[in-house]
């Protein structure tokens, strides 16, 4: 089952963060790639989605980036700026927070490991 | 792993821009993204143009440019709440300085104009614009969109006409002319075929599109729309020139041997200065003012507080007084409906031309009874 991108959208931010926590630096396509690995195909970030939050997270000063030429194309990396680290903790927080709710409020048994 | 060629790479950037992208940052990451997805998935023997287009295809739901849009988007909105606070602080603070500036207009002090210059460039640059932005944000359909942008213009011409034509700026009758054109030939139809198509809107669009009307008619009867000549700037010009040549004939240095006439005659010249160089770039009137095109408009006479004009005006008034009071009885320069007679607190109503024209009059009068030989009592 692959999640609906309604679903995705407002964790879109908290899922980039926190890639870039355990990875120093990663480029779009690599982060699509990874969470698809990680989730084994049922999160599937579209581009459309991917590049605007990037830039929206780099404008508010969470996101730093760099630039490596491959050929005649550029390659951006992103890794997390000093508030960024900051703001992924505050983000998982909350959505754990906001998971529990809902689990509460769905009434939704957690599963037993 | 398929190899990318540097023309297919100059294919894939032409074609994000093609498609609407303009901004650099996301062209490149959509070009290197497309390039991974092709290195990665793309077999040596299969068509790298088609393979593109069906790969492109999946970043979108109608076209490319949505991602750019959604960027803006998300810029933008991080700003929203910021921008929003300073369209309310803008809106106060302008709303302030135009009451303020009223306030000091009516009382007739100084500063006035700095309190509603502040106001209206406050007013068009900052407060206008955010509205603008935020408004449009909040509207879904294009032509609504395109009717703010156009109010937004108007506005800001409105306000900046306004100014120009009170501070007696070059193009302020350009720029009223302007705001009633974009006025009457582009914002009122636009808004009236926008809002007349819909039932729910149509009868407030009527209403408003009739007070808009209104409005830009009002504005046009205020627009002189032939410009009158300037014939004040002649007539006192030419009194000028009729002043000069009456020194000359006489001969200055021989004319002026009484002490209270040469008192008069400096005085009346200083005030002249202190005025005119307010209006022209020299303090006396150029001979070839008529080649030259000089125009003086017409304002009230404010004397810098650093001038010593009104101390020259007092002693002018003495000097004049002393001096009627040794000449004839037909030989009195007149005083009554002059500038001698203006109370100092009201010279400030006066006009420019008033003031010099008193003052060429009153150096007319004296040299007419120069000729003569001064009869003392």
């Amino acid at each position: 089952m692959i999640f609906s991108s309604e679903l995705i959208k407002g964790t879109l931010k908290t899922i980039v963060l926190k890639l870039l926590t355990d990875n120093d630096k990663m480029y779009g396509y690599e982060i699509t790639q990874r969470v698809k690995e990680l989730t084994t195909d049922k999160i599937q970030i579209t581009e459309g989605a991917l590049y605007p939050t990037l830039h929206a997270l780099e404008s508010e000063g969470l996101l730093t980036t760099e630039t490596e030429y491959i050929g005649k194309r550029v390659r951006k990396y992103y890794s997390l700026s000093p508030a960024g680290k900051t703001r992924t903790q505050e983000r998982i927080s909350e959505f754990t927070d906001f998971m529990e709710t809902m689990q509460f409020l769905l009434d939704i048994k957690t599963k037993l490991a | 792993m398929y190899c990318i060629t540097e023309q297919q790479i100059e294919y894939i950037l032409n074609d994000i821009r093609r498609n609407g992208v303009e901004m650099e940052d996301l062209q490149l990451n959509l070009l290197d993204h497309i390039c991974c997805i092709v290195e990665q998935k793309l077999k040596e023997d299969d068509d790298f143009e088609r393979f593109y287009h069906e790969v492109i295809k999946q970043f979108y739901k109608k076209e490319l440019h949505e991602i750019e849009e959604e960027t803006i988007n998300l810029l933008t909105f991080k700003n929203y709440y910021t921008m929003k606070k300073l369209m309310i602080i803008s809106g106060i603070v302008s709303a302030t300085a135009f009451v303020i500036g009223s306030f000091f207009k009516i009382m007739a002090w100084q500063g006035t104009i700095l309190f509603l210059m502040a106001a209206m460039g406050i007013f068009s640059f900052i407060f206008l614009p955010l509205l603008v932005v935020l408004k449009v944000k909040e509207t879904d359909s294009a032509r609504n969109k395109i009717v703010l942008v156009i109010a937004a213009i108007v506005g800001v011409l409105y306000s900046m006409a306004t100014l120009f034509v009170a501070r007696q700026w070059q193009g302020g009758t350009a720029l009223l002319f302007a705001t009633v054109g974009t006025s009457a030939f582009l914002l009122i139809p636009t808004y009236f075929f926008t809002g007349i198509r819909k039932a729910e809107t149509k009868v407030n669009t009527i209403v408003t599109t009739v007070l808009m009307v209104g409005a830009t008619g009002l504005m046009f009867t205020l627009i002189r729309v032939h410009q009158p000549l300037p014939m004040q700037t002649y007539t006192y010009l030419k009194n000028e020139q009729l002043l000069r040549k009456m020194q000359h004939d006489s001969g200055i240095q021989s004319v002026v041997t009484n002490k209270l006439t040469m008192e008069i005659n400096s005085c009346c010249e200083q005030i002249k200065h202190i005025i005119l160089s307010k209006d022209l770039d020299e303090a006396v009137v150029p001979v070839d003012f008529e080649q030259r095109d000089i125009i003086i408009h017409e304002r009230n006479v404010n004397f810098p507080e650093t001038s010593n004009a009104y101390q020259l005006l007092a002693h002018l008034k003495n000097a004049i007084n002393t001096y009627n009071i040794q000449i004839g009885a037909d030989n009195k320069i007149p005083v009554s409906h002059t500038v001698l007679d203006i109370p100092q607190e009201d010279l400030r109503k006066c006009t420019n031309f008033f003031v010099l024209n008193s003052l060429t009059q009153i150096q007319l009068s004296l040299f007419s009874n120069e000729p003569h030989p001064v009869v003392m009592k």
